[in-house]
């Protein structure tokens, strides 16, 4: 029995080392995440072409035009030349490593980074277990999630949940459980997300609209795509028709926002990583500047505190419902949580000018 | 747990009984109260399918109400441990079986975890020893129940759920599909189904070895089959040989005259398609393949025996050769099992709001079978996900069929552990790492779970 398990043992240990050293050997920047891939390749391949780039998830993907902002700055005579980097799911953790990976390689012309405050290391369950959660997870961001989570006010049961799902995730990717595959394909032949995700101007920004009329028009419905499409109505119709939901939403929100106190103690983690983020890219001759996005999941008051601590020329909030009900107004809005392209274009305006009005100032 | 105190209790009185008509009337009790339990659960909603589709078809109003079973939900396995109790039942009655006389043993035979929920299908005289056996750990036996395991665990997620995707985005897209696309689809679903099937069975004898538990084989390198007889004898092994000794014999083998064996081989091959699901395709799927035994049964029976000493039947044998004769068995089979998965099909259109008939759906999938000239089936099966991770999937497929080939009728864990320690080693490695990195672990449970 004992020659049994030392055996035993011997395998796991002789194949985790055989299965780390050879899967990561062959790993690059975005290769797990289609989307993102090809978005990261479009943005990097070009660094000549933007100076601004917008870090986030699907509020920002689905919300932040550049077109619009960068006509708005160039209106007043400021040049910024954008691209929207969002992709949807990705959480504080994934902002945080999107950055530092742009920071680490050659940016050419890149001025500003506009990093969205959003988020925390909470996610989707249904995204565990596959490519896109698993292939960015290392030590680093790992370690970085947990402490997060138990530096949050959250039950003690969520927070050994989440740390749990952090370190699978990372002994997944440690070892490429079931990834070699689509790696080797991406290697010797990747297949590309379809360009239409870098959206119309080719500038990063693909709103939930867009992506409809885009799936309707597909002749291979793939089990992907139908549920996407199911996924994006059902989400869409939920909430045209509920609106006890609705208000409850926004009332959640606006009492956040109303009832927050300002000497609440932020996240220490959260902030002191934003604030070296914030050191790094100054360093680099980088701006960086934090977005505060409407309709988050996040708590707004858990956010309110970091973004109180943060340097007053480099912040913007376009979160609170007192001052901008437009956002949370049924008619600008494509579900619970994101706009549609007509609240997506109020959204970018109002931004451009908060933009082209801080940037302007601390020229 | 009706079921096993029906199947208990009946045996029990069989054994008691000295009378043979009252030992016949607790058989007779004892099958048809199993028998019963499975058609309510199993088959019902299909009875009354086609009783209403009847009805409306001649013109009358059907009596039966909105079903109360409609929402009866189906217990995992219960196809298999019906044909447990069954076989138990009918064993006592001939007296192949003791009776045994601990309910709790009697209920650990009949729900056995391993192979409950897909096989194989142990008879009591087989399995009671051996549940009754004291084992001790033995290094060389549960090396050799994990090598076992490990093999399945390799079937199962490295080969038929890797197989999957290719296999779905044929058959949810056969209404364009050309024919060498359907060809394709219809060979990796049968290698899927092999390999996830037997995965199963190879899990749960591995298991059962290492707790010192021996199970039957359940399949027998089937890919390797010479004709479709011989198919059987290698393919869920456990269920042909029930149906042989329990329906076939029965009703008369091959000893009856030439009419007679055409029809009872038709008929155990339909009652096994029902046995694998209440719906139409897949009882034909299983009939038009004992269709093609019977046509091969009769050939043999009458053209081959007559003229064997010519020089005729020489010559074909020369011509045809063993490996000719796989190849067209495979062909036949997999033309058969087109079928099988027209239901899957079915399911699959419902979810998207089509309705359609399954005959419509069988209709153009054997059309779109024979339209051989448009070879578009590249672009319509693989580079949708991906070339290279098609031919990884291809590649475990050539890895498993050509260890099949080179190890012979012999078992591969016995092989391996025949081998020095640099090729054990070597073999444990590429298990594991193949486990590991191209292993598919989000996908659906076993294909044999539904039965």
């Amino acid at each position: 029995m004992k020659k049994l398990v030392r055996n035993i043992i011997l395998l796991v240990v002789i194949s985790t080392l055989i299965a780390m050293l050879f899967g990561n050997m062959l790993t690059t920047f975005g290769w797990g995440d289609s989307t993102f891939y090809t978005k990261s390749k479009y943005f990097l391949d070009h660094p000549d072409q933007f100076n601004g780039v917008y870090i986030g998830g699907s509020l920002e993907y689905r919300h932040i035009d550049p077109h619009t902002i960068d006509s708005i700055a160039s209106s007043k005579g400021v040049d910024l030349r954008s691209f929207n980097l969002g992709n949807d799911g990705y959480n504080l953790p994934l902002q945080v490593w999107v950055t530092e990976n742009i920071l680490k390689r050659d940016t050419g012309d890149l001025k500003y980074i506009f990093l969205s405050l959003s988020s925390d290391p909470l996610f989707y369950k249904g995204i565990l277990h596959t490519k896109e959660w698993d292939y960015w997870q290392n030590l680093k961001s790992v370690i970085f999630s947990i402490r997060v989570l138990y530096q949050m006010d959250l039950p003690p049961k969520i927070k050994k949940q989440f740390s749990r799902f952090y370190l699978t995730s990372l002994a997944e990717n440690a070892v490429k459980v079931q990834m070699m595959g689509d790696l080797l394909q991406f290697r010797l032949k990747p297949v590309p997300a379809d360009s239409i995700y870098l959206g119309k101007n080719k500038d990063g920004f693909f709103p939930y609209d867009d992506e409809e009329a885009y799936l309707s028009q597909r002749d291979d419905l793939t089990e992907e795509i139908i549920s996407k499409m199911e996924n994006n109505n059902l989400s869409k119709i939920d909430y045209q028709e509920n609106q006890a939901k609705r208000d409850s939403l926004e009332h959640r929100w606006t009492k956040e926002f109303e009832t927050f106190d300002p000497e609440q103690k932020p996240i220490p983690l959260y902030l002191k990583t934003y604030l070296d983020l914030y050191q790094r890219c100054k360093e680099r001759g980088i701006q960086l500047i934090f977005v505060m996005p409407p309709k988050g999941r996040t708590s707004y008051q858990l956010l309110m505190a970091i973004y109180e601590q943060l340097p007053e020329d480099s912040k913007i909030n376009l979160a609170d419902p007192r001052v901008y009900p437009e956002f949370y107004a049924l008619e600008n809005g494509y579900n619970y949580h994101h706009l549609n392209l007509k609240g997506a274009k109020i959204y970018s305006t109002k931004m451009g000018h908060l933009i082209t009005n801080l940037i302007s100032n601390k020229n | 747990m009706f079921s096993t105190g029906i199947s208990w209790y009946s045996a029990k009185k069989i054994a008691e009984n000295t009378e043979h008509q009252k030992r016949k009337m607790w058989l007779i009790l004892g099958i048809t109260l199993n028998i019963l339990q499975l058609v309510i659960f199993k088959y019902l909603n299909f009875m009354d399918d086609n009783f209403r589709e009847l009805f409306q078809w001649i013109g009358f109003s059907y009596p039966v109400p909105e079903p109360w079973f409609n929402n009866i939900i189906l217990p995992v396995g219960i196809s298999f441990f019906t044909f447990h109790s069954l076989a138990y039942t009918i064993d006592v009655y001939k007296g192949i079986t003791p009776i045994e006389k601990n309910f709790a043993f009697y209920t650990l035979f009949v729900s056995y975890w391993p192979q409950l929920l897909a096989g194989p299908i142990p008879r009591a005289n087989q399995l009671i020893p051996e549940l009754r056996k004291k084992a001790s750990p033995e290094y060389e036996r549960m090396k050799n129940g994990l090598i076992k395991m490990g093999l399945g665990m390799f079937k199962k997620v490295v080969i038929a759920d890797r197989l999957s995707p290719y296999v779905n985005q044929v058959f949810d897209n056969y209404q364009y599909a050309s024919g060498w696309t359907i060809i394709l689809g219809a060979t990796l679903f049968f290698i899927q189904v092999y390999c996830d099937f037997s995965g199963y069975s190879d899990i749960a004898i591995g298991a059962s070895r290492m707790m010192g538990i021996k199970l039957v084989e359940n399949f027998k390198r089937p890919f390797f089959a010479k004709n479709l007889a011989d198919f059987w004898t290698r393919w869920h092994i456990s269920l042909s040989t029930w149906l042989t000794d329990y329906v076939f014999y029965y009703l008369g083998a091959y000893k009856s005259t030439g009419l007679r064996v055409v029809f009872n081989v038709i008929f155990v091959l339909a009652i096994c398609g029902l046995w694998h699901g209440a719906n139409w395709p897949m009882i034909l799927s299983f009939t038009l393949i004992g269709v093609m035994m019977a046509i091969r049964y009769l050939w043999q029976y009458n053209v081959v025996r007559e003229i064997k000493p010519s020089n005729t039947y020489k010559w074909s044998e020369k011509i045809l050769t063993g490996n000719v004769h796989r190849v067209i068995t495979f062909f036949i089979l997999m033309f058969g099992f087109l079928l099988f998965r027209v239901q899957t099909v079915m399911d699959h259109l419902h979810a998207q709001g089509i309705n359609t008939s399954w005959a419509e759906v069988a209709g153009k999938l054997y059309t779109n079978f024979f339209k051989l000239n448009q070879a578009g089936f590249w672009h319509e099966t693989i580079s949708h996900k991906g070339e290279i991770n098609f031919f990884i999937g291809i590649f475990f497929v050539l890895v498993l069929m050509f260890t099949e080939g080179i190890v012979g009728d012999q078992l591969i864990e016995d092989k391996i552990c025949e081998k020095k320690k640099v090729v054990r080693w070597s073999i444990y490695l590429f298990l594991m790492v193949s486990i590991i990195w191209f292993g598919v672990f989000n996908q659906n449970e076993f294909v044999y779970f539904q039965f």
